[in-house]
């Protein structure tokens, strides 16, 4: 069990000339489970290498409850890690493989024994224990990888990355459950590196959202989706992710081509900013404004509306029920706790009331 | 493309059961579980693997004894693999090289610039594969496969690693490419979500076995077997034991008024379904009826929340509410259900015997 | 893979080098193997003697002698060079400009011609003005023409530092191979340095260092040039290798029926050696394996049954 602290750590693949992650500042504290989100090559890797010392920051330090480790070795670090895709060790059965952690740090025999039927049981391969892993499909490589950093019990963190990518759908939702609970049950500190928004959300107490290198906002999985701060979390969280549109302010007012779009409730707000609504707060109602419908999406429990409205379409989530005609025209207005302007820097400064005029 | 009587055995194990099937141009998806044996038709397909008995004829001719070589194929596989020595650009112009006939230096690179654009490699195709993140290496074999085209692409899970907004993107990327060109595309996906915004042919596996064809939502909503429905609903449908005898039925300890004309009046032990969206936690109506549980685990999407809970009959079922919502561990919570919203099953053979009326709506 | 059918036009580029090797290789095989079964007096007068050569060849004490102290010698050969090159291989930096110089350095033995090494060394050795001779003799007696463990010892050490670098070199290119993500791995799982070869550079080496045996063991086992130039043999016929005594027999005896057989029967050891070795060391790479074990089997099969008999399965078996 640890906290950990990261102090301006940054890391440049090319000696500087790039950065690969840029000075992030954060502590992850003991026996809570963070996920890091964010898009492919965004950087979540790295970051996490350089937690567990695989990598070396170029700038910055890494402490462990309150020890700098920037220069200690991964294997005095004590912390497990499970990597994107499987590696395992050919000539081991999977049990040997899972026992490989415990026995390289000299754990009595009988407990080995115990953790590795403890650790099987609970990702359902013990029947596989004693066949080699390259004669296993490639899910359940991945799963006796993820079990090779859960059979530890003495670590100060897991760090898990995109574990559950390689598995079959249904399966992951009973595993991910079973890692929550494991969590519950041990209290150890879990950063879980994922592009999955659900599982993301799902898992963790705190989510960090990333981009390109940077962290754009940490929060529950509540105020990311109702509260995104940033115009990346507004497109990236949700499918589909927010409806954004060009807009002009003078005095809180919020135009689009002259057409007002809302009112800012900050007061005095000026200039160029980005509106943005999310498809699930864009409702059908009596007033607000005017949309032709272009095509639905039926999903199955719920309907996806495609609208567009001048130079701009929008796109508003459903009930299943709502009755949609292509080519028709509709009215949706929005939730004004749920509507924001971003500023040009892309951070949300104000949320957004519909305007009474109804758009037209 | 027609796929006869195909079937497979390896070390005297069947792994591919007489499968017969009609892949027409544009995309065909392949939807099942991990065991289901999706990748080893498509090996088929390629015509890296000869399947034991059956045929593949493509426009009328037979091509099952036609080497890979001499197909007009191109396959990204789940496992992707790139040469490691060479750089981006290098990997995804091979396939381009490789063909019979070289193309002109300008028209390669122009093709691997506007995949890599495709893909977002741009700014990468200098580097080694080893100097790109996970993603980014996946993306690079899915490039190489989309380079040449071919008369059959078969694209095994090829999304699986990506984020989702990548996937969105890629999908309609995907979907807009091969509207207008004459392939054949096979894509193969474990994800319903997926299969549902394709809205194409699907054909779902099950064990080696075709299952179902038709277009994915009909295949949600009628689906002709548990294995179907369990392959086609993401979260997982919720499956109990219950009881029917034409008038009531029950669902875990509750029972109720009942009817379908598919059921007869003797009593009869069944299998009922019902997808986790349509289980609610306000009565919707004088039909609704209530289920009382406990709250074992709330997972959140940010649009929806799961609640995992337990009924009094000790069996477990996942509620999918909308919005973020918290629950605390062990609440008691009363949830209802429409009985038109049920589905059910032979439970031995997991034959459909009557679907939610109207598709569950 | 069973689906796949042969381009039979490849063949075509192979047919300079059957040209070649009919010329080099199987018309001089089948001269020899005229000479070993019947005997050669003149153009016209032969006689069919049938497989007394051969028993001859098999007889022959000196033969015999060479026949054990050869195998010895790629014996201790294999036993220094393998480990020595896998070492040498692990320490050579992976990547940079040391990466290259280090390549640079490694290979320059073997890319001196045979004569040159075994004259270089000759002259290396004399205990009376080679480099190396004089300096050992300050710390013991040393003189190779007269002392056989001197002579088997000098032997040793040349062909060492000859080819020791063939091994290192393909351990190398092995190496480079693995994934970073097995290191990483490994680093995350607490393995120490020995674990890491044992488990994880070991298994991913074993392809390359199965070449590399063949390839030392044959070259080893056929050795001529280097001991020919430095001991001659020598002393008496201490570090006497086949090649040597067979080229004794053929030319200096001009015996060429004893030859013939003897060429033929080091030609067959050879080849059913590498054969034995090669078939061994790739069984469990074949389809349908034979090396799996029972439990392994059970495993297997247990895992492949449908879910619904499985847990049955399961249930019967306990
Ligand atoms: N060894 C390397 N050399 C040079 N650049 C690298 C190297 N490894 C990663 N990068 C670059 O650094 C950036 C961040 O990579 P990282 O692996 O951390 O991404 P990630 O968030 O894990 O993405 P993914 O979800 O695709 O795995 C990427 O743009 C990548 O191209
Ligand atoms: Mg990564």
């Amino acid at each position: 069990m640890a906290e950990i602290r990261l102090e301006g750590v940054a890391h440049s693949y090319d000696g500087g000339k790039t950065y690969a992650l840029n000075p992030i500042t954060m502590t992850w504290k003991d026996g809570k489970a963070y996920a890091l989100l964010g898009p492919s090559g965004c950087g979540k890797t790295t970051l996490l290498n350089i937690i567990s010392g695989l990598l070396k920051p170029s700038e910055g330090k890494v402490f462990i409850d309150g020890k700098d480790v920037t220069d200690v070795v991964t294997d005095d670090r004590n912390i497990a890690q499970v990597f994107q895709f499987p590696v395992l060790y050919d000539t081991m059965t999977v049990r040997k493989n899972l026992e490989f952690p415990l026995k390289n740090r000299k754990v009595p025999r009988a407990k080995v024994a115990e953790r590795v039927n403890e650790i099987a049981a609970l990702l359902g391969i013990e029947k596989d224990l004693d066949r080699k892993p390259s004669k296993l499909r490639s899910d359940l490589q991945q799963i006796v990888s993820l079990g090779r950093g859960l059979v530890r019990e003495d670590v100060s963190a897991i760090l898990f990355d995109e574990p559950l990518t390689v598995i079959d759908q249904n399966f992951k939702w009973t595993l991910r459950n079973r890692l929550k609970r494991l969590h519950l049950a041990t209290g150890v500190t879990v950063v879980y590196v994922t592009h999955d928004q659900t599982e993301a959300l799902t898992f963790a107490d705190e989510v960090l959202v990333m981009d390109q290198g940077s962290l754009v906002q940490a929060g529950t999985s509540e105020s990311l989706f109702l509260e995104p701060q940033h115009e990346f979390v507004g497109y990236f969280i949700g499918s589909p992710g927010m409806n954004f549109l060009d807009v002009e302010a003078s005095s809180s007012v919020l135009t689009h081509n002259g057409k007002p779009i809302g009112k800012a409730a900050k007061a005095g707000l000026n200039g160029s900013h980005r509106f943005g609504v999310r498809p699930e707060f864009l409702v059908p109602s009596k007033s607000g404004l005017e949309f032709k419908i272009d095509r639905v999406e039926d999903r199955g429990v719920f309907k996806l509306v495609h609208l567009s409205k001048d130079d701009f379409k929008f796109i508003a989530k459903t009930e299943e029920s709502y009755d949609a005609k292509v080519g028709a025209k509709a009215n949706f207005s929005f939730d004004a706790k749920r509507a924001f302007v971003y500023d040009m820097n892309k951070k949300a400064v104000s949320t957004v009331s519909p305007s009474s005029a109804g758009g037209n | 493309m027609v796929l006869t009587d195909i079937s497979l055995s390896q070390d005297s194990e069947e792994i591919i059961y007489d499968l017969s099937a009609t892949f027409k141009s544009g995309i065909n998806l392949l939807i099942g579980p991990t065991t289901a044996g999706k990748t080893t038709l498509m090996r088929i397909i390629a015509g890296l693997v000869k399947p034991t008995t059956g045929t593949v004829t493509l426009d009328g001719v037979d091509i099952t004894k036609i080497p890979v070589q001499q197909r007009s194929v191109s396959f990204v596989y789940q496992q992707f693999i790139n040469y490691p020595s060479l750089s981006v650009f290098d990997n995804i112009a091979s396939p381009l090289l490789a063909a019979k006939k070289k193309p002109a230096k300008e028209v390669v690179a122009a093709r691997v610039e506007e995949m890599a654009k495709l893909l977002g490699l741009s700014p990468f195709l200098k580097r080694k594969p080893s100097e790109l993140s996970g993603g980014q290496q996946q993306r690079v074999a899915i490039a190489r496969a989309l380079a040449r085209p071919a008369d059959i692409v078969l694209l095994d899970e090829p999304l699986a690693n990506l984020d989702y907004k990548l996937r969105e993107q890629l999908r309609a990327e995907l979907q807009s490419i091969f509207s207008d060109e004459k392939s054949i595309v096979i894509y193969s996906t474990a994800e319903p979500s997926e299969a549902l915004e394709f809205a194409t042919d699907t054909f779902v596996m099950d064990e080696g076995r075709l299952i179902q064809t038709g277009k994915a939502l009909d295949i949600y909503q009628a689906p002709k077997s548990v294995a179907a429905a369990i392959a086609m609903a993401d979260p997982p449908i919720n499956l109990l034991a219950s009881t029917v005898d034409g008038k009531t039925a029950n669902f875990g300890p509750e029972s109720f008024k009942f009817s379908r004309p598919e059921l007869s009046d003797s009593a009869k032990s069944i299998t009922m379904g019902i997808q986790p969206g349509r289980i609610t936690l306000e009565a919707a109506s004088s039909k609704s009826v209530a289920i009382k549980c406990q709250v074992q685990l709330a997972e959140v999407t940010g649009s929806s929340t799961f609640v995992h809970v337990k009924l009094e009959s000790g069996e477990q079922i996942v509620i999918e509410v909308e919005g973020t919502q918290n629950f605390a561990l062990d609440k008691k919570l009363t949830a209802y259900f429409e009985p038109a919203d049920l589905y059910g099953f032979e439970p031995t053979s997991g034959k459909a015997i009557f679907a939610p009326i109207s598709g569950g709506k | 893979m069973d689906g796949k059918k042969k381009n039979n036009r490849a063949w075509f580029l192979v047919l300079p080098v059957v040209f070649v090797v009919a010329f080099t290789a199987i018309i001089p095989l089948m001269a020899v193997a005229n000479y070993s079964l019947q005997d050669i007096q003149g153009a016209s007068n032969r006689l069919f003697v049938g497989l007394d050569f051969f028993k001859r060849v098999a007889t022959d004490p000196n033969i015999q002698d060479a026949f054990t102290r050869n195998l010895t010698l790629s014996a201790q050969i294999l036993l220094i060079q393998i480990p020595l090159g896998i070492f040498l291989a692990r320490l050579m930096p992976r990547s940079g400009w040391k990466a290259s110089a280090a390549l640079v350095v490694v290979a320059i033995p073997l890319i001196i011609p045979w004569n040159v090494v075994g004259t270089t060394w000759r002259i290396f050795t004399r205990s009376d003005i080679g480099l190396g001779g004089v300096l050992v003799n300050q710390f013991f007696d040393y003189n190779l023409s007269e002392d056989t463990t001197d002579a088997w010892a000098t032997i040793l050490v040349m062909d060492t530092w000859h080819w020791t670098p063939l091994v290192t070199l393909l351990v190398y290119a092995g190496l480079r191979s693995i994934p970073q993500a097995y290191y990483q791995a490994a680093a995350i799982d607490g393995a120490s340095r020995m674990a890491v070869f044992r488990f994880v550079e070991l298994p991913k080496l074993r392809r390359v260092l199965m070449i590399a045996i063949l390839l030392r063991f044959m070259d080893s086992f056929m050795m001529y040039t280097e001991p020919f130039v430095v001991t001659g043999g020598g002393p008496g016929s201490s570090t006497q290798t086949l090649s040597i005594l067979l080229t004794t027999i053929a030319i200096g005896q001009f015996d060429l029926g004893v030859a013939g057989a003897f060429s033929l029967m080091y030609f067959l050891f050879i080849q059913i050696f590498s054969f034995i070795f090669f078939t061994v060391l790739t069984l469990d790479e074949r389809p349908g394996a034979t090396k799996v074990t029972p439990k392994e089997k059970k495993a297997a099969k247990l895992a492949k049954e449908p879910k619904q008999v499985r847990s049955k399965l399961e249930k019967v078996q306990k």
